[in-house]
């Protein structure tokens, strides 16, 4: 059955490498995260066995005063001759227990009222986020000194009560925030969907997901109380006689430490709050990889994936500037063609590694023509849009090919060779981007009437701010946007409405091509068809080229003059609009086409294609469709196909199939595709191969 | 070998047994105004008095624009929202989801797929945690190595083979299509009557609906399962769904076979939606007229809420909320157009004129509020 060869398939593609149950010992590889626990890890160890170590009593006077460190006191001695070393030892366990304690205890606090808050939401959510309110305006440290003022003869403890008291508040605040969004998630629906309990959904739904911010803020409380403990004892508001790192300080003070530049008595407690603190810091940061999965596998941020993609950013693929192209490889090259792709290929760096996302594209696009791509997930059509506008950004990197732009005056420049200033001119004024999620695009705090005016402002200096003004108007109205709306802001439109706003900043400049990357994707379709309309009528009134991506084949048909499909960074077929819809080649576009129901005339069989998109960092051998195609033979693993020309009328486009069913000159006349619809060469060709 | 013979047959047979059923359900989520009285008190008005049954082995296509209150009903009929008015039946049965015991009972019976698979897992859970706690929930006495056995039938179910290779992965080691199974393996856990299926396969690929599509269908024939398929791709319910039920800012505006609602729709929502979706099948390249945006859901337009997007739109509609007027065999229509009148019968003159075959339609039959 169609349904399980198809999954057959998707295991099949599925690797076993991956999870392991000691995963997250990989977050060690950061040299960072690494030196944090260490130092960390050196402070816990120090905390616990030092009173048994330190050489001396903490308080034990003897009448070696004030002496610099020495072999017999390795950090020296107080005034009383009191040995530094012991005292730090002894400190290390107060100042280490009040941190992390203290930090116990807020945590706790701010995970039960975050979680509580922002799960449960309603009446208790109000109480409880008044309560952290209350507390988070409570001036910290005034509060924390007045508490400590009544607490003195509790010891440590009363440290520990009033620090967590004041420093709760800020986490409940964060952990409600997350929470708050965290319920909003599909997961969660489904857990309660599924008849999940309240607390089995906040416990392992909710909970596990928010490790990494509890854990942060725990550290951070632990440097936090850390801190706070020094400076209490440091004014003198704690037990005194108590050896912790802030009553070093305190008694450093008292006896004038710094007027007698004994500073062997400061410098090792405040090295080592500084120490910790930076332990607990680098800990924190790698905080991520430990809990995601995800980002422990894909190794993002180890030392190695960095310095590849910094090395991928500063190695310039080798560019040629050109004035002429390569007409004497045959490729079509009218007057009329106003970009050409030759050969592009894009890589994506990773660890160790190169994916290549875009391969050996080469497509040509007219002045007036509506170039249409289609490709599902992983076919490198996104790509290829940044690639064509350079917008790439790291780890992406163009690594050949040439994009070759032909101006008005018929000079021809390479895109890729263009400087940074250059680029900027290009982009916008000959060459413009509409990209799919509009209001990502759009700045919510700027009227759109003004972001309009700030790409012609870029761009057109000269003008003044009465003809930008009357500009802005001329553009709204040309997309369909009432002119009285020049003062809305961007969430005050419609979806609709924002994806014209975005088109007309991208027609401001008058451009030459507009590259749009799933325009209409987050649309509804009565509004999808109003601004694909717009978008045909205002092409045929100023005559620009449109390059539209989309994985909706359907629309496209519609829409293009010429359609190229992408498979696994390669396009494996190119054809004009209509002769595709009416005779695809290529076995997968076949079966794209063959996966949309239809709405008019009567109901086809919907065939579908087996099996998944291919991942492009294990694609299989030969074609990369061959898994999948339903006509591959034995050759299809073998042979990577080129395209080849195909016989047949074109208005745009030569129909060309990278399909090696299509091998030879591809005008055989047994392969002359007839409207009929009568069965193609394909399958004989295929009989025989079996 | 087809598809055909998996899934996209269909009968066009009877209905059968009536599992879910929603009679006048409404839904108003209030407002957060500000507390010194303005905006106090409104609501949206999200779902609006909407009857829909669902049967056994049945697919019901329920189509409608993002803001239509489309997912918000199938969430109303999983119990996750509490009814504003109207009842839910279970199998003749007055649904009563309040408390936890009697949710988790509701839901051990009507089970939802949501729409993004990669979003519907928690993503520091492996699939066989995920999966194992639905298995406690719905298997409470079986044993551990039981409910393992379980899981890697629910796998097998869902044509994921051999189960291992899913069970020790994380979400974001899975495709789209896998995950979109695993979430169909969760809710087989509980061994449901009704599937609410949420755009199941809208954020897939296009070239794998076709697989989780059919594999629903198959589930659906062969365990007598009501599904419920809430889209916004009305093609997909052409082909999908024996019946459809099109929906407009929290009403249905019709109802009816799919291949009447698709081929022969009645209501001018419906045409607007069909003459907008792409398709290159069609022939004829009429223009759909730019006329604006679907209403505030705060304060919906009086009367039909059509009305001020409708090129038919008579005096009466800005007025009074139309009846269902019963047009084709088992069709109905909300929509005032098929009222027998002489100014009903020029507008549906003037809708055969633009949309639709040519020939002009009969006025309809009001259908008395308790016939379905």
């Amino acid at each position: 059955m169609a349904i399980s060869a198809a999954t057959a398939q998707e295991a099949e593609s599925t690797d076993t490498t991956g999870s392991s149950r000691f995963g997250w010992l990989r977050a060690f590889r950061r040299p960072m995260t690494l030196t944090g626990v260490v130092i960390v890890g050196v402070f816990c160890v120090l905390a616990i066995i030092g009173p048994w170590i330190a050489p001396y009593d903490p308080s034990g006077v003897s009448k070696a005063t004030l002496q610099p460190p020495s072999p017999e006191h390795w950090l020296g001695t107080t005034q009383t001759g009191q040995d530094i070393l012991s005292q730090m030892l002894y400190g290390t366990q107060v100042s280490m227990l009040v941190g992390v304690l203290a930090a116990v205890v807020a945590t706790l606090l701010s995970v039960v009222v975050g979680l509580a808050a922002g799960y449960l939401g309603g009446v208790s959510d109000e109480i409880l986020s008044l309560l952290a309110n209350v507390f988070l305006v409570i001036p910290a440290l005034p509060l924390t000194v007045i508490l400590a003022a009544y607490l003195p003869k509790t010891g440590s403890f009363g440290i520990i009560l009033v620090i967590s008291i004041t420093g709760w508040a800020w986490g409940a605040r964060v952990l409600r925030a997350q929470t708050l969004s965290l319920r909003k998630r599909d997961f969660v629906e489904a857990a309660r969907a599924t008849g999940e309990r309240t607390t089995s959904i906040i416990f392992r739904d909710i909970f596990p997901n928010q490790v990494a911010v509890i854990a942060a803020s725990f550290l951070g409380t632990v440097t936090g109380a850390i801190l706070t403990q020094a400076s209490l004892a440091f004014l003198g508001l704690t037990n005194v006689t108590e050896w912790s790192w802030g009553t070093i300080l305190y008694w450093a003070q008292v006896s004038s430490a710094l007027l007698t530049n004994s500073w062997w008595w400061f410098v090792p407690a405040g090295a080592a709050i500084a120490l910790l603190g930076t332990g607990l810091s680098l800990v924190n940061f790698g905080i991520d990889e430990f809990i995601n999965p995800r980002l422990r596998q894909a190794g993002i941020g180890t030392k190695k994936a960095q310095r590849a993609q910094a090395k991928a950013a500063r190695a310039k693929a080798p560019r040629r500037r050109r004035s002429e192209a390569r007409s004497s490889q045959g490729r079509t090259r009218t007057s009329d063609v106003i970009l050409q792709i030759n050969d592009l290929e894009v890589d994506y760096v990773g660890e160790g590694s190169i994916t290549k996302a875009v391969n050996g594209v080469s497509l040509t696009l007219r002045r007036g023509e509506v170039l249409g791509i289609a490709g599902e997930s992983g076919s490198g059509k996104s790509t290829l849009a940044h690639a064509i506008t350079r917008l790439h950004k790291p780890p992406a990197q163009i690594s050949a090919g040439e994009l070759l732009y032909q101006r008005d005056d018929g000079t021809t420049i390479d895109i890729l060779a263009m400087d940074e200033d250059e680029l900027r001119r290009f982009r916008w004024e000959e060459l413009a981007i509409v990209f799919q999620s509009a209001m990502h695009a759009l700045n919510p705090i700027l009227r759109i009437g003004t972001q309009i005016d700030d790409a012609i402002k870029a761009h057109r200096p000269a003008m003044s701010a009465g003809e930008r003004a009357a500009r802005v108007l001329e553009l709204l109205d040309l997309v369909g946007i009432q002119t009285d709306r020049v003062d809305a802001y961007p969430h005050e439109l419609s979806g609709g409405m924002r994806q014209r706003a975005m088109i007309a900043v991208g027609l401001a400049l008058d451009p030459e091509i507009i590259v749009m990357d799933e325009p209409t994707t987050a649309l509804d379709v009565v509004i999808q068809r109003q601004v694909v309309e717009k978008i045909i009528e205002l092409k045929d009134r100023l005559g620009f080229s449109v390059i539209f991506i989309t994985h909706d084949l359907s629309l496209l048909i519609e829409m293009s003059d010429t359609i190229a499909v992408m498979y696994a960074g390669r396009v494996v077929e190119l054809a004009d609009a209509k002769e595709f819809y009416r005779n695809p080649r290529h076995p997968y576009s076949g079966g794209l086409l063959g996966s949309f129901p239809t709405l008019s005339g009567p109901k086809r069989e919907l065939e579908g294609i087996p099996g998944a998109p291919p991942d492009l960092r294990r694609l299989p051998s030969g074609c990369a469709f061959n898994p999948r195609c339903p006509l591959a033979f034995d050759r299809c693993t073998a042979v990577v196909p080129p395209l080849f020309a195909l016989a047949g009328e074109a208005e745009w486009q030569q129909a060309q199939a990278a399909c090696l069913l299509y091998e030879g000159d591809g005008s055989a006349p047994d392969r002359v595709p007839s409207d009929e619809g009568a069965p193609r060469e394909d399958h004989r060709l295929v009989e025989e191969a079996r | 070998m087809t598809t055909t013979e998996t899934g996209m047959v269909r009968n066009e047979t009877a209905p059968g047994v009536a599992v879910l059923e929603a009679r006048h359900v409404t839904k108003e989520f209030p407002v957060r105004g500000n507390p010194f009285g303005r905006g106090k008190g409104r609501v949206v008005h999200a779902v609006d008095d909407v009857s829909l049954v669902l049967y056994a082995g049945r697919i019901t296509a329920l189509v409608g624009e993002s803001g239509s209150g489309k997912s918000t009903f199938a969430r109303l009929l999983a119990a996750l929202h509490p009814l504003t008015r109207g009842e839910i039946l279970f199998k003749g049965e007055k649904v009563d989801a309040r408390g936890g015991r009697r949710f988790r009972e509701h839901v051990s019976r009507v089970q939802l797929i949501l729409q993004d698979p990669f979003g519907s897992f928690n993503p520091v859970a492996t699939i066989a945690r995920t999966l194992m706690r639905a298995v406690r929930i719905h298997h409470r006495t079986a044993s551990p190595a039981r409910r393992k056995a379980i899981i890697d039938d629910l796998l097998a179910q869902v044509s994921l083979r051999p189960a291992a290779q899913f069970t020790q992965k994380y979400p974001h080691e899975l495709s789209g299509g896998q995950l979109q199974r695993i979430s169909i393996a969760r809710a087989l856990a509980a061994d449901p009557a009704v599937f609410l299926a949420d755009e199941p396969v809208s954020s897939l690929d296009v070239s794998i609906r076709l697989g989780v599509l059919n594999l629903l269908r198959k589930l659906t024939e062969e365990r007598g399962v009501a599904l419920l398929y809430v889209t916004h791709d009305i093609a997909s319910a052409r082909y999908f769904a024996e019946d459809t039920a099109v929906m407009y800012a929290g009403q249905l505006v019709e109802h009816g076979s799919s291949e009447q609602v698709t081929q022969n729709a009645a209501h001018p929502y419906t045409q607007l939606l069909i003459s907008s979706a792409p398709d290159p099948s069609r022939a004829d390249e009429n223009r759909v007229p730019d006329i604006g945006q679907p209403p505030s859901l705060i304060n919906p337009p009086s009367g039909c809420r059509f009305h001020p997007r409708c090129p038919f739109a008579m005096e009466r509609c800005a007025e009074e909320a139309p009846p269902r007027f019963a047009v084709d065999d088992g069709q109905w229509a909300r929509c005032w157009l098929y009222a027998d009148d002489d100014e009903a019968a020029a507008g549906r003159a003037q809708n055969a004129r633009l949309h639709g075959t040519g020939a002009i339609r009969r006025a309809g039959r009001p259908v008395p509020d308790g016939e379905l």
